[in-house]
């Protein structure tokens, strides 16, 4: 039996409603990092440039190991915003804390292969090739000549550099973060 | 729309939107609702949304900001600011914003923010985090404070990713074709790459066209503002600072930029709501105010 069709106009006071709900729901929910739960031993590959395994689960907290994109670790446990995870360095598997926007769960995560380290498999930077890549960006480019003092511009924006410790001594400076995950912090 | 019906969706939006990026989660719901249900449908609208922009990797999104910002600077009226000063101060207090924010979304490369030499009311937000201001938007801020509720609000809609939302859904269905999960395996062919090079050209004009023509809906501004003002608070900044320059803007006025992309600044007031509490230190906020009159006149 065929139910008659809902009306599908929203009522002018349950949009306001559903509107400030929403609202509510990203400023509680921020939206910044993007994994869902992970267990115990699951791998994650690092999507950013750079980043770093710290020694507790703060910004500014001390580095036990530089990472690169593409680097792998293997989940310990989740906490918050963070993960503890476990990176093999050459000298030994070492623990820290990594950011959760740093990582992605996803096997075929696509990389830019810029980061990457030397002894990244073949194949591996293969994938990495495809999807919105530095080689789309060179055809790009190679379309549209006229945008090239642009984005040489573009690259000196991006190429400047502005170190964790910078950034720490401006916060305290100012008097800032006060309590926040910034404070009582190193490099 | 009936109580219940309201009440259902309510109960989604404060739970689903939260995690509208979580993959699995995401999946998890579609597989255990029914497709018919209202809330099927709701869940299984919000992973088309997924499956289109949200789906695209960090690195993906870095090189799309990249052009989208040398499109955007390749305009004459928008030329780079040579002021090493200001734009050292404005990526300082940009990345004090990132750095003491956990739910700021984390690109491929850190956030970095430029003056532009321009009299015109206006700020881009590109995807992955390079942010470009004006010299007129930045005189509508009297303090430090007022400077990063501007910076606040564009980091804001680069971690809500307002920017990829604007690339037409036709754009990123074609794109999702070649750059679907399956493909990833190998490299791609001469007419292949012809083919992606012609969408992300064409992603990167939907972007622009909403940066600088369209803008975002009201809707999305409202939620960078919200989103905005929590990040100020956290990085110990007055969260206030954000209405007090919108009221200045509002009080002066004007016209192109900002002012023809975005909701008027009253409306934007009104959406922020009831003010927000905030227990100023007069001793950080008088060095503050030194290193602004330092650093950003």
């Amino acid at each position: 039996m065929k139910h008659a069709p809902r009306p599908s106009v929203m009522p002018n006071r349950s949009r306001v409603a559903l509107t400030g709900v929403a609202l509510l729901a990203v400023v509680f929910g921020g939206g910044g990092f993007a994994l869902a739960a992970q267990d115990k031993g699951d791998s994650l590959t690092v999507t950013r440039k750079a980043a770093k395994l710290r020694n507790a689960k703060r910004t500014f907290a001390p580095a036990v190991a530089d990472l690169v994109e593409g680097d792998r670790l293997v989940v310990e446990a989740e906490d918050g915003a963070w993960f503890s995870a476990t990176y093999a360095l050459a000298s030994g598997p070492v623990t820290g804390f990594v950011h959760k926007g740093d990582v992605s769960a996803k096997k075929d995560v696509r990389l830019s292969g810029e980061g990457v380290r030397e002894n990244y498999s073949s194949s591996e930077a293969a994938a990495a090739r495809k999807g919105f890549s530095p080689q789309v960006e060179r055809e790009h480019r190679a379309n549209n000549p006229g945008l090239e003092a642009a984005f040489q511009a573009v690259d000196k924006i991006q190429a400047r550099v502005v170190t964790d410790a910078e950034v720490f001594a401006f916060i305290s400076e100012g008097g800032l973060a006060q309590g926040g995950s910034a404070t009582g912090g190193g490099q | 729309m009936n109580r219940q019906s309201l009440k259902t969706y309510t109960t989604l939006a404060v739970f689903v939107l939260p995690i509208l990026a979580c993959a699995g989660v995401m999946n998890a719901m579609e597989q255990a609702t029914d497709e018919s249900s209202m809330e099927g449908k709701f869940i299984r609208g919000a992973n088309r949304m997924r499956k289109s922009f949200q789906d695209l990797d960090p690195s993906e999104e870095h090189f799309i900001g990249r052009s989208v910002a040398a499109q955007i600077l390749s305009m004459p009226e928008y030329p780079l600011a040579q002021d090493e000063r200001l734009n050292t101060y404005l990526n300082h207090i940009g990345l004090a914003v990132a750095a003491t924010n956990e739910d700021v979304l984390r690109p491929f490369l850190d956030y970095r923010f430029a003056a532009l030499e321009t009299e015109e009311v206006n700020a881009f937000a590109c995807p992955g985090g390079t942010i470009l201001i004006t010299r007129g938007l930045l005189k509508k801020a009297s303090s430090e404070d007022e400077l990063a509720a501007i910076l606040a609000h564009e980091i804001a809609h680069v971690t809500l990713r307002h920017g990829l939302e604007a690339i037409k859904k036709g754009n990123m269905t074609e794109a999702f074709k070649y750059l679907g999960a399956g493909a990833a395996q190998a490299t791609m062919g001469p007419e292949e790459l012809a083919k992606v090079t012609g969408i992300f050209g064409d992603s990167i004009d939907d972007i622009v066209t909403s940066l600088i023509t369209k803008g975002y809906s009201r809707e999305a501004e409202a939620e960078a503002d919200a989103l905005g003002r929590k990040f100020l608070a956290g990085t110990g900044y007055d969260p206030e600072a954000l209405r007090r320059v919108l009221a200045k803007m509002g009080g002066e006025g004007g016209s192109g930029g900002m002012f023809a992309t975005h909701p008027s600044p009253e409306t934007r007031i009104q959406s922020l709501g009831a003010p927000v509490a905030y227990a100023e230190d007069a001793g950080a906020a008088s060095k503050r105010a030194t290193r602004f009159r330092a650093k950003a006149n």
